[in-house]
């Protein structure tokens, strides 16, 4: 008798790619893959080229761990993931450095340590190694671009008041030249940016959170057809 | 369907009926070998697939993205200078000045002297770090231009020591006001030497640059120039 | 001064692997809450960054001769996973004492930055020439990783009695200990002998 394999649904295939971003950022929500987050943030192009990094080898690591999830015998898994990862790990160095040779150079030691970025490791065992092919690949990208987009937000910040230029280009002609302050390319201004803005970005989206659902609820009260919130006017109103 | 059920109760029950606890304990130690038997040799071909797919894999990536350091300087010295490449010195023989590196050494066709240099930040041995490469070009005695080739410094803290607005102090300054010290590294030289500038929040990184221009100069001496 | 005391001053106050490296930042911020945790993983760190800088520096001369240096991540992250699979068998079978205080941390360093950073710290840089200078830059990086968990895990166990603002708690107050810690460190960027 042959199982007949479930059709992926759509919230299957966008889910994880939505929530990646915003309710699982790895930066500021599941706080992964801190030690890049901090060394590479000193200018926002290279937040950019990491978080890129990030994305491919996260996005392959998943997809090739989700169409061996049944092959690879549960004892070994650890070993396996580790090998898989590193070699697209590896692979991404060697391209940087051929064909981005001032992204490697900044980069520097970080590059061959994305095999042991705490992200990648932890999605692989918690999602692709349970999940099919398609719904990984969208996980991967998902937290893959969640990451670079808060990765390049601290490295905006922090370039543009530590070094007072935007992208590389100085922007000292709309500020007076007295803003940059080398404290925030230093590590302790690093640590600081990154506490601050986590407090900032959850202080936000659970605000957005907050209203999107009193938005729905009260939408849900007009109908007044099958509520189940327990607003008074629906019940004394309607019907059951 | 329900047929099909039922047989698989069927052969369900058959099973669990001949099924005896084994008497003879040998047996018992025999079967549970084979079984991890076959369990590592499981572990132990899938993970050699892997590594073997992996190594296949780097090795045609490192095929094509092997990169040759020779000719990326190549290419850098000929984007910044017009005239072409005529010899090649031999770095080998040149010693390491202070644990300086000369990674190349050109002449042009118009006797232009061009070296490139790697220093590490002073001599400080504390910062350690994986150095500054820069290209000196000297002509006639004189230092024509110093331009930085890589580096792995924080942008707006060392890196402002590699930018050309310092380096430009450089140009034209005369290769004998150049200070050679011969034991350490000494960053404010005698009187009536070259004293350059060095830039607050990266002093380390500015006497790297120092002494990579020293090690440059050193061997174009060497040269008997 | 010989040669290799630069190094260690330089491995435990300059480039301080958490607060000037940004090295092993997750067990940093997850493992310190008590000191005595704080202390076993520290320790755990060192003896494994001693060994792995050995090891993996006399790989990367076999690598180098053989021309495959692109293998370079893999054999060092794979060499880490089974030394580290390797003492824990060891401190298990010959020192139950030992293991009780450092064995459970030591699955977790298998992905901890430092360590992989350090082995290949220890191959790129200009300062570890020799065998001998890179296991006293691993030795001493781990001590620095040690001195900042032991100084972070004594403060946070102090912050466990502080008012702090609701959405404070936890990772960004974290955050901003460190921050300052780090501020304190960078005094030390000016030492010169």
């Amino acid at each position: 008798m042959i199982e007949k394999t479930e059709k992926l649904t759509f919230k299957d295939i966008t889910s994880p790619f939505t929530n990646g971003i915003i309710n699982n950022n790895a930066t500021f929500r599941l706080v992964l893959g801190t030690c890049p987050t901090l060394a590479i943030t000193t200018s926002a192009s290279n937040g950019i080229g990491m978080g890129l990094s990030v994305l491919f080898v996260l996005v392959c690591a998943n997809a090739i761990v989700s169409i061996l999830r049944n092959i690879i015998p549960r004892k070994v898994r650890i070993p396996a993931y580790i090998l898989i990862i590193a070699t697209f790990s590896t692979i991404v160095e060697m391209v940087v450095r051929a064909f981005l040779p001032d992204l490697y150079d900044k980069l520097g030691l970080f590059l061959p340590l994305i095999v042991v970025n705490c992200i990648l490791l932890a999605r692989v065992e918690s999602f692709a190694s349970l999940n099919r092919v398609i719904p990984s690949i969208m996980d991967g990208i998902g937290i893959g671009l969640g990451f670079t987009f808060s990765i390049t937000l601290i490295g905006i910040v922090r370039e543009f008041l530590g070094a007072g230029s935007f992208f590389g280009i100085p922007i000292n002609s709309i500020i007076s030249a007295e803003l940059p302050m080398t404290f925030f390319i230093l590590p302790a201004g690093g640590f600081m940016v990154y506490g601050f803005l986590m407090v900032i970005f959850n202080s936000v989206v659970d605000k957005i959170q907050k209203s999107l659902e009193n938005r729905n609820r009260v939408n849900l009260g007009s109908r007044s057809v099958n509520a189940h919130i327990s607003t008074p006017e629906i019940d004394t109103q309607g019907g059951k | 369907m329900v047929d099909l059920l039922n047989e698989k109760k069927e052969n369900l029950v058959e099973e669990t009926n001949n099924f005896e606890p084994m008497k003879d304990n040998g047996s018992l130690k025999r079967h549970f070998k084979g079984k991890k038997i076959n369990e590592s040799l499981k572990i132990i071909i899938v993970l050699g697939l892997i590594a073997m797919v992996a190594s296949i894999m780097l090795a045609v990536v490192n095929f094509y993205t092997k990169i040759d350091e020779n000719q990326q300087i190549l290419d850098e010295i000929g984007s910044l200078y017009s005239s072409e490449i005529s010899t090649t010195v031999d770095v080998s023989s040149i010693s390491n000045y202070l644990g300086t590196e000369i990674k190349a050494y050109y002449i042009a066709d118009d006797g232009a002297n061009i070296i490139v240099a790697k220093a590490n930040k002073g001599d400080k041995v504390c910062y350690n770090a994986t150095g500054i490469t820069i290209i000196v070009i000297i002509k006639e005695g004189l230092i024509e231009k110093v331009v930085s080739f890589s580096h792995s410094e924080t942008p707006g803290l060392g890196e402002r020591a590699l930018r050309e607005e310092y380096l430009n102090q450089y140009e034209g300054i005369n290769t004998d006001l150049i200070f050679i010290p011969e034991g350490d590294f000494i960053s404010t030289p005698e009187f009536n030497y070259f004293n350059p500038s060095v830039i607050t929040g990266a002093t380390y990184s500015s006497n790297g640059v120092s002494l990579a221009v020293k090690a440059a100069v050193k061997a174009y001496r060497s040269r008997g120039n | 001064m010989p040669y290799w005391l630069y190094l260690v001053i330089g491995g435990i106050f300059i480039n301080n692997f958490v607060l000037s490296r940004f090295l092993g930042i997750c067990p940093f911020l997850g493992v310190s809450r008590k000191t005595e945790t704080a202390l076993g993983m520290g320790l755990a760190v060192i003896f494994v960054m001693g060994m792995t800088s050995i090891i993996t520096f006399g790989l990367n001369l076999l690598l180098k001769e053989l021309n495959i240096q692109y293998l370079q991540t893999i054999v060092f992250i794979l060499v880490i996973a089974a030394l580290i699979q390797l003492i824990e068998i060891v401190i298990k079978r010959f020192a139950p004492s030992l293991y009780t205080a450092l064995g459970v941390y030591l699955p977790l360093i298998t992905t901890n930055c430092a360590v992989l950073g350090v082995a290949i710290m220890n191959v790129t840089e200009l300062a570890t020439q020799n065998i001998f200078t890179s296991f006293v830059n691993g030795i001493s990086s781990g001590i620095g990783f040690t001195v900042a968990l032991l100084i972070m895990a004594g403060i946070r166990e102090k912050l466990e009695y502080s008012e702090i603002p609701e959405k404070f708690k936890g990772f960004p107050i974290t955050l901003i200990t460190a921050s300052i810690m780090a501020m304190a460190f960078t005094a030390f960027a000016g030492l010169s002998f």
